[in-house]
Formats: structure tokens, sequence, C-alpha cells
């Protein structure tokens, strides 16, 4: 593979945030090899802080050319996710059962699905689109990882490779939920496909109090890690320790780890929990 | 911390001793123990320490219901219910709990067979004759004046290898319009979500058609469109999609809740498979019977209609795909093809009996219910048997008690007692008894 010097010029984006519940960013740094390819980066994140709500998302659009789309699939994810997300943890504030649950997560997805079909067929020109399922939402194949954080709790959200993850103050890494299994090679779960049952992860926690750092990441970092999940999780104290640093510094080290793996696009969004929550629990599915 | 300690020493209100043996399971209401009493292995089921009012109340409610006037102080409606046997005592009185049979390790729960974890997975006519064992055992309990209350995937347990059926849970049971009302959002009936009226075996119909749908379609038969249109599907929603304002996802003539490509394609898929028969029943149910709780699917209907649907099943001679043949179509002259491989197959050989007609599959078997006794799927009376030698060739298997008298289409008669075949051939007539039944392969 071609190596190319840290200082090519590649495209990013970048959103930051603060508000009563803390502060954070999200970024999304061009692949090597998109570079190389001068193919756009099909990554999106989102770090948005209102004065209710912090929302956290990562968005992979797929990239080849039967996803051709995907780029605008994956911004039209987060902006649909957003308010969808907030609205349900808004109003998930009594317990729910065991019984209950997997009817409101599946909902949730299919929420989600249905305004990203519309949104991606307002983009292709329909004036009054319907989520109905069509071929053509295929190109703008993207995953789905996306947190919402409110004083009701954080709401959890995947559909697709990568990585949730909450570190505490003694720097310990958990993630939020297990690996697919059912998933291999390059093949994962995604948002232009039909609905399917259980392919989505979500889950509803009062985050314990001990936690300092929230973090979401497109499988990009991981891949060039071979795949491996503890290395993985070294990432998060390695993060924190720079957190006053520079966002050129970030952006480089990124490109970095993407030169030196496997080229693909990278994505983080880290919240820094600034509050003290004495709430703690677990609702299914989470491994928190 | 299980409430009980391996090895307490209980009793039951008759005063006999009762040892817990191992934990088995928590579920919402209490803790699940295998005990044993005169040698021999129960279930004890031991409710949670009552703490709130409600609770006092409920757990009072149960007691009643052990009384000596109460529906456990009988035999049970039906062998497939587990019933409480006897109620145990707690020494210090803050609860108590009740004796039944263990369940059978061969049976499993009917969510894994809707959420597809169901090992081996049982086949249509395994899942027909679960459905008309469903149907038949809530009939006799409905048909002592009690009522369920509490229908929902979590009761019913079927062996994946025969389809015969056990149902547990059986504690909420109650007369019929017993006050104190359970409702499980999912499977209630509209009438009891909106506050109208007490549990019945009416109420009782509406969740055994949202079963039977679950069991053959994998859907939830009120979950549609509308339910994508809204953010967060809470107990508000449930309330208005299935109380106040329910609406069918294959309703003919309202597609306000209509299925929607890319989120129920399996939902129409399954759907699609099946007989407009078949169909008919679903839409009562859920079209008038949601209104009208006297419209509803009665369970000797269900019981009817798993049948002949079991007897239309056939497999597509192309791909080997299970089929139901729609006989209705037949009559209008258009010839059915094959589901999956889109193929037209031959049909297998069918026996005709009155208006009935049972395609002569290799699991195909008949009941007095074909012949002289409606609803009766207890007393065999022929199945199909593979030749002792010849194993292509297969023949109808007398294992009923009357001699079969059969004339040929050549004018001669031979007789079939109980324990011989007959091979099939086209234009035999059987004489059943009183009916007639007529092989027929074109």
């Amino acid at each position: 593979m071609t190596s190319f010097s840290e200082d090519v010029l590649f495209s990013n984006s970048q959103t930051q945030g603060r508000n009563q519940l803390g502060d954070g960013f999200s970024v999304s740094v061009q692949g090597a090899r998109h570079v190389r390819n001068d193919t756009p980066c099909q990554d999106s994140s989102l770090y948005l802080a209102t004065e209710e709500y912090v929302f956290c998302g990562v968005a992979d659009g797929h990239g080849d050319k039967k996803h051709a789309m995907s780029h605008i699939g994956s911004k039209l994810a987060l902006d649909v996710a957003h308010p969808i997300l907030f609205d349900a943890l808004r109003s998930l504030t009594q317990p729910i059962s065991q019984r209950d649950w997997p009817t409101i997560q599946s909902n949730i997805e299919k929420r989600i699905r249905w305004e990203w079909n519309c949104e991606c067929k307002r983009y292709m020109g329909e004036q009054s689109p319907t989520g109905e399922w069509t071929q053509e939402l295929l190109n703008f194949g993207t995953t789905l990882l996306a947190t919402c954080h409110s004083a009701n709790g954080t709401l959890f959200f995947q559909l697709g490779d990568g990585d949730i993850a909450i570190m505490n103050d003694a720097e310990e890494v958990q993630f939020i939920f297990d690996e697919d299994d059912d998933v291999t090679g390059t093949i994962t779960h995604s948002l232009c496909r039909p609905f399917e049952e259980n392919v989505s992860k979500c889950t509803l926690l009062k985050l314990p109090t001990d936690v300092r750092m929230v973090l979401l990441s497109s499988d990009g970092i991981r891949d060039c890690l071979q795949g491996d999940r503890n290395r993985f999780s070294t990432i998060l104290p390695w993060l924190n320790s720079k957190r006053d640093d520079d966002t050129d510094t970030l952006n480089k080290w990124l490109y970095s780890i993407s030169n030196n793996g496997n080229g693909d696009d990278i994505s983080l969004s880290i919240h820094y929990t600034t509050t003290n929550n004495d709430l703690s629990g677990v609702l299914p599915n989470g491994n928190a | 911390m299980a409430m009980l300690k391996i090895g307490q020493r209980l009793n039951t209100r008759e005063g006999a001793v009762v040892q817990v043996e191992r934990f088995l399971a928590a579920g919402g209401q209490g803790e699940v123990y295998e005990v044993t009493s005169d040698g021999q292995h129960f279930a004890l089921k031991w409710y949670f320490y009552p703490t709130t009012s409600e609770q006092i109340t409920q757990m009072e409610e149960m007691k009643k219901a052990f009384s000596l006037d109460g529906p456990f102080s009988k035999a049970p409606p039906d062998s497939r219910f587990l019933w409480p046997i006897t109620m145990v005592s707690d020494p210090k009185e803050r609860t108590f709990g009740y004796l039944m049979d263990l369940l059978p390790s061969k049976y499993q729960g009917l969510e894994r067979l809707v959420l597809g974890k169901m090992r081996p997975v049982p086949n249509f006519h395994i899942l027909c004759t679960a459905a008309i064992q469903l149907a038949e055992s809530f009939k006799n309990l409905h048909a002592r004046g009690l009522c369920y209350k509490d229908i929902n995937l979590g009761g019913p347990f079927i062996d994946p290898l025969t389809g015969d059926i056990v149902i547990c849970d059986c504690d909420n049971v109650r007369y019929n319009k017993t006050p104190g009302n359970i409702i499980f959002i999912f499977f209630a009936a509209p009438e009891l979500i909106r506050g109208e009226g007490n549990c019945t075996s009416k109420t009782d119909w509406h969740s055994l058609a949202i079963l039977l749908f679950y069991m053959f379609v994998r859907h939830h038969p009120l979950e549609g469109k509308r339910q994508l249109q809204i953010n967060v599907f809470n107990e508000l929603a449930q309330r208005e999609f299935y109380g106040n304002k329910p609406v069918f996802l294959f309703d003919a003539t309202d597609n306000s809740n209509q299925a929607v490509k890319g989120f129920h394609d399996s939902a129409m898929r399954n759907w699609s498979i099946y007989p407009k028969f078949l169909k008919r029943m679903f839409t009562r149910s859920f079209g008038i019977g949601l209104h009208n709780p006297d419209e509803r699917v009665k369970e000797s209907e269900w019981m009817s209609s798993f049948s002949r649907l079991r007897d239309s099943l056939y497999y597509c001679q192309h791909c080997k795909s299970p089929n139901f043949y729609d006989f209705e179509d037949h009559a209008n002259g258009n010839h059915q093809s094959c589901w999956r491989c889109k193929e037209q197959s031959p049909l297998p050989m069918r026996l005709e009996i009155g208006d009935v007609t049972i395609f002569c599959t290799h699991h195909m078997k008949l009941f007095a219910h074909h012949t002289h006794q409606r609803l009766n799927f207890s007393d065999e009376i022929a199945r199909m048997t593979q030749h002792p030698h010849k194993p292509d060739r297969w023949g109808l298997k007398n294992t009923g008690s009357e001699e079969w008298i059969v004339s040929t289409m050549e004018g001669k008669t031979l007789r079939v007692p109980t324990g011989r075949s007959l091979p099939l051939k086209h234009g035999l007539s059987i004489q059943f008894g009183s009916v007639t039944g007529r092989l027929l392969s074109k």
C-alpha cells in the first residue's frame, strides 16, 4: 500500500458543544485510502448539546459503488436519529419491564428507518415520500451509532459495526453492547436494508456516577487495530489524556491511524460528563 | 436471593409435607421450585411477599381462587392445563404457594417459536396440531364457565416433534366476569384496555386469536404502519393502537395501519401463503371482532379451520416447500403455484369426504372429526403408511375400530379391517361407517 505523509490534505468535519450535562465533540476524518482514490469521506458524526440533552452520533457510510450516496446517507442518519432518540428518552421515564422493552426498542429502530427512508427519498427528489423501503435506498447505505443523554438517563442505539464504550474515573473501560456474532468480514447491518428483528441494539441506562467519558466510534479505528477490542479500549484513556490538545492534532492522529491501518474513514464522538448523577441501573440488552 | 432454602420443608393445606429440592425459575409474581412430596416430584410456585395494598388485594383474591368453591377446587377442565393441585402454606403467613406437575423438558415455550429459536423447528403439520390442541383446551376451560384472563406467548408450551401442548401459568384462571382484570396490553381485548367490563371467555377469544396469528404469521396483528409514525411506542400509544382505535394489519377497507414493505416483509410473506378461508377467520377476529365480542372466532371454529388447513398441506415437487392448497381457487379454475419457487406442482392424491378434502401426504391422519364426530381429534381412524418392503408405495391404514368397505371403479368390493392398509388408487370409494370418502388423483 502506498504510504501518505501525515501533512497530506485530508477532509474532516467536526462538531462540538457544551451544556449542563458535560461537553464533547465529534469528528470524521477522511481515510487515507479515500484520499488516495479521491473519494469523499463517507462517514458522518455529530455532537449536539441543547438545553435539554446531548446527542452523540457516528454513522459509517458503506462507500462502495453499490452504496454511492452513502456519504449523504450517513449524514441523514444522524439528522433523523437525534429528535427520535430524544423524544424516546423523554418519554421513557417510568420503569420498563423486560416484557415491554423489546417492543419499545424495536419501534425506535423502525422509527429511525422510516424517517431515514423518507429523507433519502426527499434527497432523491420525491415531494411527499413515505417510509416504505425501495431498492434505491441501497445507494445510501450506512451504519448508525448514537446516544442521547438527558437528566432521565442515557439512551444508546447501535445498528451495524462500531463500538460504544464508557470509561470511569479509574480509567476502566466497558463496552455497552456485545459484538455482533452474526456478521463476519466486511458485512455489516445497515439502515439501507429492510427491517429485520433483533438486528439493532438499544438500551436505556442511568450511568454510574463515576463515568467520565462516553465514546462512540465507527469501525475505522478498530479495523486499523486488527479488530482487537482490548487494544481499542486503550484509546479511551489516551484520548482523555489528550483532551486539552487542539483538534488539529487529533485529526492528524486519526489520519495517521488510518494511514498505518486499512485506510478507512474514521469517526469519533465523545461526551465528557460533568454531572454527578447518583442514579444507576440497567435495562435489558446492555452490558453496563 | 431465593425465597426458599433447599431442603426446607413446608406443608400443603391438607398437611402433607413438601420438601424444596431446587430452584427452577423466577417470574413477575414469584419463584418456582422443584419439590418432592411423598416420593413424587412437583413444581411449587411461591409468590413474592406482597408489599403494596394492590398486591395484598391480589393475594387475597388468589387465595379465594383456591377456596372450596374456587376454580382450583375441581379437577382441570383439560389435562393439558398445568393445573394448581393444592395450596402450600407459609409458616409465617407472609405469602403462600401452590403445587403443580412439573413441565416435561420436551416442551418449549411459544416465545421461542415466534423468535425463531425453537429446535427442532416444528413443521406446519405440527403447528396446525398445536393450534387445534390450544383451541380445544381453551374450549374445555370456557365450557366450565372459566376464563384464563392472561393468554399470551408465555403460557403455552409445545412439543416441536408432535404438536402436543401444555398450558402453564394457570393461577390467573377465574370464573367469567370475576373482578380484577389482568391486562397484558399486547394481548388484551380492546374493551378491557378501555376499562369496559371484566375478563370473560370472549376476552380470551381475542387473546387466543392474537396467539394463533403470532404462531402462523409471526407478527402482532395490530402493529402496522401507524406504529412507524410515532417516536415512542409507549403505554399511551399502545392503549390507542390496541384499545381505542385498533386496526388490523391486513384490513381490506382501512389501510391506515397496513403492512409496509421493508418493515413487515415476513408478515406479508407469511400471510400470503394461507388459503382464503383462514384469512377470513383472522380478518373477522381483527375486524368486526375487535368491536363486537360476540363476533369473535370461537375455539370450535379455530379447531375446524386448523384441521382444514392441515388437510390442505402438500409439498411442492420442485422445491419441496410446504404449501397450502386453496380449494376455493381450485373451484374458480385457478391453478396454484408454489409460493417459493412459483412453479406449478402436481398435487398429491386427495380424499374427499363430504365437503372436506384431505391431501394424502406422508403425515396425513384421519380422525373421527372427518367422518362422524365433528371436533373429535382424539380418535384416529386412519393414517398414511409405507409398504413394509416397497417404501415408495403408500397406503391408508385403518387405525380405527370399524372395518372399511371399499368399492373400486370396476365395481369390486373389498374389506379393510382394523390394522390393514389400503393401497392408494384413483376412484376408490371407502365406506367409513355411515360416511363415504373418495380417493381422487385428478
